[in-house]
């Protein structure tokens, strides 16, 4: 085989080689650090519940004229944290069975991995809420 | 060319290669270290916070005081205020810290504590003791 030709190869199998293993190493290193934020995103999520918990305690009338924000900094959370929140208020009907007085939303839901936390008040009018929080 | 000079040129330019790529190496592993450290300190920051802020929402909700610990792996330092909470895992050489607002209607009493677990104590008011578990 020419000189050349040869140098070429093995430099080239070298620098493939070493580049695998640069971004390999690299996807061990992030894929670890995502590892370690999962919990936080789980405690992220208890504040935004917590939050809005405190805000609204169990008043329904204060649940009532509520409305969520998926504003991250009204949480104290950071700019671009993915804020999704489901509250969904059930009642008991004439025919003793549970229904769906009023259901609100945040816009945008946040799919994939996430960090979440529910809640569970009943409120002082009798009604039950369920408070859904996923955060990312 | 003769063979011997190529595979001298050959070996000086792995070796010139393989010197670029372990200070690559090296920056990217100091890098990680250094997230490491920080993301280490932000998790035990929103795990302190977490806690306060659920604690405080329990008290409202039930109307009494409510008690709630956290245990860590390594000993944290914390240092609260009002709204404020700054937790430093501790041991780990180089001081790192996070910082977290919380806003809700909370009222943290001022501590500075080093700890491997803490206790939380937070009231129907809002007002939540952070104590050395």
């Amino acid at each position: 085989m020419d000189q050349a030709v040869e140098a070429v190869l093995v430099m080239s199998a070298f620098t493939v080689a070493l580049t695998v293993v640069y971004f390999g190493s690299a996807s061990l290193y992030a894929s670890s650090i995502s590892a370690q934020l999962a919990p936080a995103l789980d405690s992220a999520a208890s504040i935004v519940a917590s939050t809005v918990v405190m805000q609204n305690g169990n008043s329904s009338s204060s649940w009532s004229s509520w409305a969520p924000s998926a504003d991250p900094s009204a949480y104290g959370l950071p700019q671009g944290t993915a804020v999704y929140i489901n509250a969904t208020c059930f009642t008991i009907g004439d025919n003793k069975q549970l229904m769906v007085a009023w259901s609100k939303a945040t816009a945008t839901a946040v799919a994939g991995s996430a960090g979440s936390a529910h809640r569970f008040i009943v409120l002082d009018d009798g009604t039950a809420l369920k408070l859904e929080v996923r955060v990312r | 060319m003769e063979r011997p000079l190529v595979r001298i040129l050959l070996v000086g330019a792995l070796l010139a290669l393989l010197a670029s790529f372990a200070s690559l190496f090296y920056v990217q592993g100091q890098n990680f270290a250094e997230a490491a450290k920080q993301t280490s300190a932000a998790s035990a920051a929103y795990a302190v916070a977490g806690a306060v802020a659920s604690a405080a929402a329990d008290a409202k909700v039930k109307g009494m005081p409510v008690n709630s610990t956290v245990i860590f792996s390594q000993p944290i330092s914390v240092t609260a205020g009002v709204k404020t909470i700054t937790v430093s895992p501790g041991g780990t050489g180089r001081a790192v810290s996070s910082t977290i607002t919380l806003q809700a209607p909370v009222n943290i009493a001022t501590a500075s504590i080093t700890a491997l677990a803490l206790n939380i104590t937070a009231y129907p008011n809002g007002t939540v003791y952070i104590t050395k578990g």
